[in-house]
């Protein structure tokens, strides 16, 4: 029987080929193997699946065509964008296709008066701020490859990135949006004057893991650029104190640009690579940026300075010109790249907690990687306290990865544990699906698959990913258990 | 961390979702009424009542850590009076629209205030919510702290929709502190000369926080550190508004002048600078251009959505008891239904409170 099926599946997926062939330029679609191999995989590369068949559209009609003929063959679709995700949210699904929507990349509007952008989603996001530039006004969202990846990544992602603690993430700054649904028709999602009537769709699109359908229009809002933005160090001999100052900080009601915190191994591994000066024997520095009007920023970095002082920083650097906050931003931002020069792999994880545990999750997190004998670097958003603990290993060594995810998983547990969440910014995609076992209960889990049925009711839309399936949680072993039962025992369990 | 006296207990609550459930093992469709200040702002739901006001209290509120969590029946006066004397506030400005309004009326509703073009929306300030579905199960999406990107946002969703999806037992907000001064502009300009100002004031970076404008006079809100707003008020320019805190409450709860005798009133959100409405008549406008209100009648309603859908927004025509909506197209009509159905499936949630369809 499964010799059938699988028979079957082979026969439409050469059909499937057949038909994209004809009905598309032959340029646009891609099925020799080695061809393929380039696409095997997103920024998460521990997974890698090879798909059917790749296509790269030109034409809305286009993508009609992908998805009736993909309908027609029971043929998954995982759209792509930069292909610059950590959680696998574009890596191919067996036996289905990918669909990139890499020339979909026209700015289509920049309208100041409004302050949006209109823009296709192969747009990177920096290409955005780079056309508002000359208007005064950028795009808020800067996820770290903001380079490379584009505006539909982002809000399939609900991307974040430096400055979302004051300025939002991406669901905070879409307006609009046009969207394909798998039956093929265009809708128009959000309204610029900030509500529409019925429910919002918006908000349940971005961060939806391009689950419940095709964006191919998104309407920005764009804001003006601060007068002025100055970057306040603090360098701390203990890492708790660096994160009871992060809390001292929010709690006074100042809303810095960027609040981040760099622990001792990233520091001295981004020392080897950048020189900035920071003191040999530092344990922690919090980088705090502040931006706005020149007085309030000038009244805030005088506030900032004294709570540092008064929580025990033994050192103070505050930028005294544009080079120079960029120059001590550089060694925030070349943390990662650091990270990959002292150690073979590094793996990058992605939790929020509330920011008054920081420090005991800090902890926790050393002891468990004391255990797992693995060392572990930090840096992160402490200021929304959306950590980014980085597990340094060596894939040569036979075991070290099945360590690595074993502790990583350790570490989310211990994120929902105090109050927060699995994933702050990266999404689940593929990589945690089973930590998404923690934070939701079955009857949540299954909430969201009936969520993905409403929109996508033959599972056609990057299936599998995000939302894991019942089975899975089971398997997880973290099945709501309560005295002995098993919560909706009546539940399907696929 | 603020201990609070539990003004009822979780027991409450519990009650509320025997209630409910029972209702939904009958097939019984279920009105949900909470301190009964908007009833106009939705389409009549019949069916068997639920009042989810005795359901109410704050159940943690941690000031360093900016969030609350409370009941769905509290009132929304109380929790911002609690916050207050924390110095900390709703940045949304919710519109309470009535002494009894509870939070998980304005939650479900969707209400955001003058700030909202400036400090972002209420969906903007919600972490979390805890709502009963239509087949009974008690559901929590979110979490207390900003960023959460795991699972579909689905407190996000509950948002505006009118308890269509669920009903909401607690919700958790993310606060701020209050700005320490604030100060209100006035300017004399025409509607058009007004929009264009809005435009140009708006591309900088002051720290406008609410501006509206009506008869001629346009108002613009500043908030933040006192020297910083001070030049920006300077800057903008027009005489200081005494009192300024009365009139963005008369803005925000719709007890302006203008409001007066508005048994009939069209609401507009627009693009900021959309053209001005082509109809006569008195309007107000708010949220920086984008929200309008126009009283009247409308001869032709089908035109007037017509005209707003062609500006890229969307209207909303309240008669004296209820609000019909700009008319959905086929496709989203159908969007909702499924979704309504994921949620719902036998449609007993406040049915046909926005749209007859869901």
């Amino acid at each position: 029987m499964f010799k059938e099926r699988k028979t079957k599946n082979s026969k439409n997926h050469s059909e499937l080929i057949k038909t994209l062939l004809h009905s598309l330029p032959k340029e646009e679609v891609i099925h020799e193997p080695e061809e393929l191999s380039v696409y095997e995989c997103d920024g998460l590369t521990a997974f890698k699946v090879l798909p059917l068949a790749v296509v790269i559209p030109q034409k809305i009609a286009e993508i009609l065509v992908i998805l009736s003929a993909c309908k027609r063959f029971g043929v998954p679709i995982v759209v792509r964008g930069g292909g610059t995700g950590l959680s696998g949210g574009a890596t191919p699904v067996e036996g289905g296709i990918v669909l990139s929507l890499s020339k979909f990349n026209q700015i289509l509007e920049i309208d100041p008066i409004n302050r949006i952008a209109r823009v296709e989603p192969g747009v990177t996001n920096m290409q955005v701020s780079q056309a508002a530039a000359p208007y005064g006004l950028y795009f808020a969202p800067d996820p770290s490859s903001q380079i490379a990846c584009t505006i539909g990544g982002n809000i399939a992602e609900n991307a974040g990135g430096i400055h979302c603690l004051k300025y939002g993430l991406t669901v905070n700054n879409v307006l609009a949006i046009k969207m394909l649904t798998v039956e093929g028709e265009i809708v128009s999602i959000g309204n610029v004057g900030g509500e529409s009537p019925g429910c919002d769709l918006l908000s349940l699109i971005v961060g939806s893991e391009g689950m419940l359908g095709i964006v191919i229009e998104a309407t920005l809002r764009l804001v003006p650029k601060p007068e002025c933005a100055k970057l306040v160090v603090g360098c701390f001999d203990d890492i708790t104190k660096a994160s009871k100052t992060v809390s001292q900080i929010i709690a006074s009601g100042i809303v810095p640009a960027g609040l981040e915190i760099m622990d001792k191994l990233v520091i001295e591994a981004v020392q080897f690579y950048i020189q900035v000066g920071f003191p040999i024997s530092v344990a922690a520095v919090l980088l705090c940026e502040l931006d706005g009007m020149f007085e309030e920023v000038e009244e805030e970095c005088r506030l900032v300075e004294q709570m540092m002082i008064q929580m025990g920083a033994t050192e103070i650097i505050l930028s005294k010109n544009e080079e120079e906050r960029l120059l001590l931003w550089k060694a925030r931002k070349s943390a990662f790249p650091a990270a990959g020069r002292i150690s073979p792999d590094y793996y990058c994880m992605d939790g929020t907690i509330p920011r008054k545990s920081l420090a005991f999750v800090l902890n926790r997190i050393a002891e468990l990687a004391a255990q797992y004998n693995l060392r572990v670097g930090n840096v992160f958003h402490a200021g929304d306290g959306n950590i980014h603990p980085l597990i340094l290993y060596d894939n040569s060594i036979a075991g070290e990865k099945e360590r690595v995810e074993s502790l990583g998983e350790k570490i989310l547990e211990l994120c929902v544990e105090v109050g927060g969440s699995i994933t702050g910014e990266h999404g689940v995609g593929l990589e945690k699906l089973g930590p998404m076992c923690f934070q939701f209960s079955l009857e949540e889990i299954w909430q969201f698959h009936r969520l993905k049925r409403a929109l996508d009711p033959h599972a056609l839309l990057n299936p599998g990913k995000a939302i894991p399936t019942l089975h899975r949680c089971a398997e997880f072993g973290k099945m709501h258990v309560h005295q002995g039962q098993i919560a909706f025992r009546n539940v399907e369990r696929f | 961390m603020i201990d609070f006296p539990s003004s009822t207990t979780s027991s409450i609550t519990n009650e509320l979702i025997e209630k409910i459930r029972r209702l939904i093992s009958l097939k019984e469709k279920i009105k949900i009424i909470g301190g009964g200040t908007k009833e106009r702002l939705g389409r009549k739901v019949f069916g068997n009542p639920i009042n989810v006001s005795e359901n109410r209290g704050i159940i943690t509120y941690d000031p360093a850590e900016l969030f609350v969590t409370v009941r769905s029946g509290t009132p929304i006066a109380y929790l911002e009076a609690v916050l207050k004397q924390h110095g900390q506030y709703l940045p949304f400005e919710p519109p309470h629209l009535g002494e009894q309004a509870t939070v998980g009326g304005v939650v479900a509703c969707g209400l955001s205030g003058p700030s909202r073009p400036y400090k972002g929306a209420l969906k903007d300030y919600l972490l979390k919510v805890k709502i009963i579905n239509g087949k009974g199960e008690v559901l929590t999406f979110g979490s207390q702290v900003i960023k959460n990107v795991a699972g579909f946002d689905l407190f996000r969703l509950m948002a505006g929709a009118q308890g269509t999806l669920g009903i909401i037992l607690e919700v958790t907000f993310k606060v701020l502190p209050l700005p320490p001064f604030s100060t209100t502009v006035v300017l004399e300009k025409n509607a058009t000369e007004a929009l264009r100002f809005l435009s140009i004031i708006a591309a900088k970076y002051f720290p406008i926080s609410a501006s509206c404008y009506y008869n001629n006079r346009l108002y613009v809100r500043v908030s933040g550190y006192e020297k910083p707003v001070r030049r920006a008020a300077k800057a903008i320019g027009g005489d200081i508004l005494a009192n300024d805190h009365q009139f963005w409450n008369s803005v925000k709860e719709r007890t302006h002048p203008f409001f007066r005798n508005s048994q009939r009133l069209w609401r507009f959100v627009l693009p900021q600078a959309a053209p001005l409405t082509p109809i006569e008549g008195e309007w107000f406008f708010d949220w920086g251009g984008s929200q309008r209100w126009w009283k009247g009648e409308g001869d032709n309603r089908e035109a007037i959505f017509r005209w707003a859908r062609d500006q890229g927004g969307y209207a909303w025509y309240l008669d004296k008891e209820e609000t019909l909506a700009s008319p959905l197209d086929t496709a989203l009509m159908r969007i909702h239904r499924r979704i309504k159905e994921a949620f719902d499936p036998f449609g007993l949630l406040n049915p046909g409170r926005i749209y007859e369809e869901f």
